[in-house]
């Protein structure tokens, strides 16, 4: 131990001794950060499990003469917390979108004119007539959500 | 023998190092499947839980 000044003896902290590390420590450190990692993981496959396993019930969205050709309409579904999309695309067809992109969950808006869906955070691109990727670094299609016509209502079926 | 010793510490460390490497990118990906609704979250706890296993083995030459 090196020599202390007089007045380090009131207060005999040795910072280098305190702070040391052994080897043999930092490395059962790695070991603990390991299982962290593993239980990280495995949380991300439980909700993955939870989010697959329990579909949205039906339910209606809106009227048929809600929306205009090329108007969208925004709801949430299955929870609040999930943005979805209603597109009229032309006078017989509807199409229903989740709004988050499937490359970084950014929402996702309706282009009219050029009838796709953009995400104006990366510039991805997804048609607005099935969902699947035009343009950018998304690779998954829009999760789609299947709607059907009952009178002049249109319901979800309770799936994405 | 002391130099042995920390020979295979440092083999360890290494080895621990790598594993944790690979579990980093599992946990990355999987978490970025999850965000764009993919499904690897399963296959990449199970390769996962191979590396912790591995590294607790690891782990537990030291003692």
């Amino acid at each position: 131990m090196k020599p202390q000044a007089k007045w380090r003896e009131d207060f005999p902290i040795h910072w280098e001794e305190d702070e040391y590390v052994t080897r043999r420590e930092f490395t059962r450190f790695l070991g603990l950060t390991s299982l962290a990692l593993f239980l990280g993981t495995v949380w991300i496959a439980l909700w993955e499990r939870l989010r697959r396993s329990a579909p949205g019930p039906a339910r209606r969205i809106a009227r048929l003469e809600e929306l205009a050709v090329g108007e969208v309409k925004s709801f949430r579904y299955p929870t609040a917390d999930d943005p979805c999309l209603l597109i009229r695309i032309s006078p017989e067809r509807f199409a229903a979108y989740s709004q988050l992109c499937t490359h970084l969950a950014c929402p996702v808006v309706y282009e009219k004119e050029k009838k796709r869906l953009r995400c104006p955070c990366h510039e991805g691109y997804f048609a607005a007539e099935d969902g699947r990727v035009l343009a950018g670094p998304p690779k998954r299609p829009l999760p789609r959500i299947d709607l059907s016509i009952e009178g002049s209502d249109i319901w979800i079926q309770g799936a994405l | 023998m002391r130099q042995g010793q920390n020979t295979v510490l440092s083999a360890v460390m290494v080895f621990l190092a790598v594993i944790l490497l690979l579990q980093l990118w599992l946990f990355v990906g999987a978490l970025e499947a999850y965000a764009e609704g993919g499904q690897i979250g399963l296959q990449a706890a199970a390769v996962s839980a191979i590396c912790v296993l591995a590294a607790s083995w690891l782990t537990s030459l030291l003692k």
